[in-house]
């Protein structure tokens, strides 16, 4: 039972921690901006979010 | 039940690992230090699961990574001069068939440590590795921890997910190696970025720190102990108020004494009184043997050369009854004891030349991880902050795995050689990212390299 829930426990944080990982660009090149970063990237970035707002 | 949820974790990792193969290194992470093939009876147990992933991880880098920032380092070169002498010593080992036998996992880790650093050329893959590891001897710990929670540990009587004594499941190197991550457990708790930190991060960091100090609990193994007094004076240089931490770290000790199972106060009693204690004369009567054997073969006798020991050693128990105090003398013979020691064991088994480079490579580990440490703790830039606490962090758990290593044979044990991969990692990712500018050489937190001159040679080495 207690080896059952250590298992259950620990396998469902590495498989939320395989999905994050796969799901960051970072992971294989650090250039690539964090998701949460990308707004803020560069002017481009920037003038697409303000016009977000602006809608 | 648990056949069929581990093959379909390990599937779906396999299958993530198409779209990005580092996470084939992962799993060969996971594969290597939990051994689910072990835990299941049917699916895994049936397939070569590890050669599998070792395949796949080596593939995945070579065809689908780039290797432009990956970097050769003096460990590596280390590691692989390891890897050839003890294959030499292989083939002209004392017992060829059983050296055989520990050379067939002995090259792999050695292998994968070499090769590991090469994929870790990213602040996330160096991140991700070590939180792979953590979690993966966690759930060893998690279950040993709340089973001696519980009451149900002692020496030899505390049972993990597999009960035969290979790489974590050894009670005396899951109580070392449970120790010497909590550094590493704190960290991630501090500086992660699969699992921010928050408030259910420090909660879980808390409670796997916890399951790992109650390791040594549960299997009564004394290296635990001493190793836990290391871990509380290495944290000594990370708190700030320090009385207040050594007067908080002797409550807790004494309030921890009654809770402890007798079984465990028993045993750990046997470290002052060693000379009554067979296990621990034993280690004495080997490491004397040891260091004749080499007298006639520096060059050393192979992997379980002390087969060949024979040993004879007085054990003498002091009791007092009232006032009278009668000492019992005994004479023990024995033969074929282990080293119970890793520095002994490099010496028995791979000479004057294995131990050598088996203790540069240590040294220059603790030696890189100081001056990471001390090149970075002064920088102030958000993303400056993790890096020195993680050269601390692996320096400080090398440094636990060191001591336990004197009573325990763990040289070649591939969860530390792949701590020491993730040492070189490190290493050479911030030697290639951390490009120096004016700001940084005039910086508060040089200024005390510059009294120092070697230290001050080091900064401006670059």
């Amino acid at each position: 039972m207690l080896d059952n829930f250590a298992l259950v426990l620990i396998h469902g944080l590495l498989a939320i921690a395989g999905w994050r990982l796969l799901m960051r660009d970072e992971l294989d090149d650090e250039q690539a901006q964090p998701a949460s970063n990308r707004a803020d990237a560069g002017p481009e970035a920037a003038g697409h979010e303000a016009a977000g707002r602006n809608d | 039940m648990i056949d069929l949820f581990l093959t379909g974790f390990l599937a779906a990792l396999i299958a993530m690992g198409l779209r990005r193969p580092f996470l084939w290194i992962l799993a060969y992470l996971y594969v290597d230090i939990l051994a689910p093939q072990k835990i299941s009876w049917a699916i895994l147990a049936k397939l070569p699961v590890s050669l599998i992933l070792f395949v796949l991880a080596f593939l995945g880098w070579v065809l689908a990574d780039p290797k432009d920032d990956s970097r050769f380092t003096m460990r590596q070169g280390l590691l692989l001069a390891l890897l050839v002498w003890c294959g030499l010593t292989t083939l002209t080992a004392d017992f060829p068939v059983e050296a055989a036998g520990k050379w067939s996992w002995v090259w792999k880790a050695l292998l994968f440590a070499t090769f590991l650093p090469l994929a870790l050329r990213t602040r996330l893959r160096i991140e991700a590795a070590v939180l792979v590891m953590v979690l993966t001897a966690g759930a060893i710990i998690i279950s040993g921890g709340m089973k001696t929670a519980m009451g149900g540990g002692g020496y030899g009587v505390l049972r993990l997910f597999v009960n035969d004594n290979t790489g974590l499941y050894e009670s005396s190197i899951i109580s070392c190696v449970a120790i010497a991550i909590i550094p590493l457990v704190l960290w991630l708790a501090q500086h992660g970025t699969v699992f921010p930190p928050d408030w259910r991060v420090r909660i879980f960091a808390v409670a796997l720190s916890f399951a790992c100090l109650l390791m040594p609990v549960g299997t009564a193994a004394r290296t635990g102990l001493l190793c836990i007094g290391l871990l509380a004076v290495l944290s000594l240089r990370a708190v700030k108020r320090r009385f207040l931490y050594l007067g908080l770290m002797g409550a807790v000790a004494m309030m921890a004494v009654p809770f402890l199972p007798q079984s465990f106060t028993q045993r750990m009693s046997t470290i002052e009184n060693h000379k009554a204690d067979q296990s621990a004369s034993t280690r004495i009567a080997v490491w004397k043997w040891t260091l004749e054997y080499v007298q006639d073969h520096p060059m050393g006798g192979g992997f379980y050369a002390y087969l060949s020991n024979k040993i004879s050693y007085n054990t003498t128990a002091t009791t007092s009854t009232g006032s009278v105090t009668s000492i019992e003398s005994a004479q023990v013979n024995d033969e074929a004891r282990a080293y119970h020691s890793s520095y002994f064991e490099m010496l028995g088994e791979q000479g004057w030349p294995g131990l050598t480079i088996w203790l540069l490579l240590q040294v220059s580990g603790l030696w890189q991880m100081e001056r990471l440490r001390r090149r970075w703790r002064e920088r102030t830039a958000p993303d400056e902050q993790w890096q020195a606490p993680l050269a601390t962090a692996l320096q400080h758990a090398q440094l636990i795995y060191l001591l336990g290593s004197v009573f325990v044979g763990i040289a070649f044990q591939p969860f530390i050689l792949m701590l020491i991969a993730v040492q070189c990692g490190l290493w050479s990712y911030l030697r290639r990212v951390d490009v120096p500018t004016a700001h940084h050489r005039i910086k508060p937190g040089l200024r005390v390299s510059a009294e120092i001159p070697w230290l001050r040679s080091l900064d401006t080495r670059r």
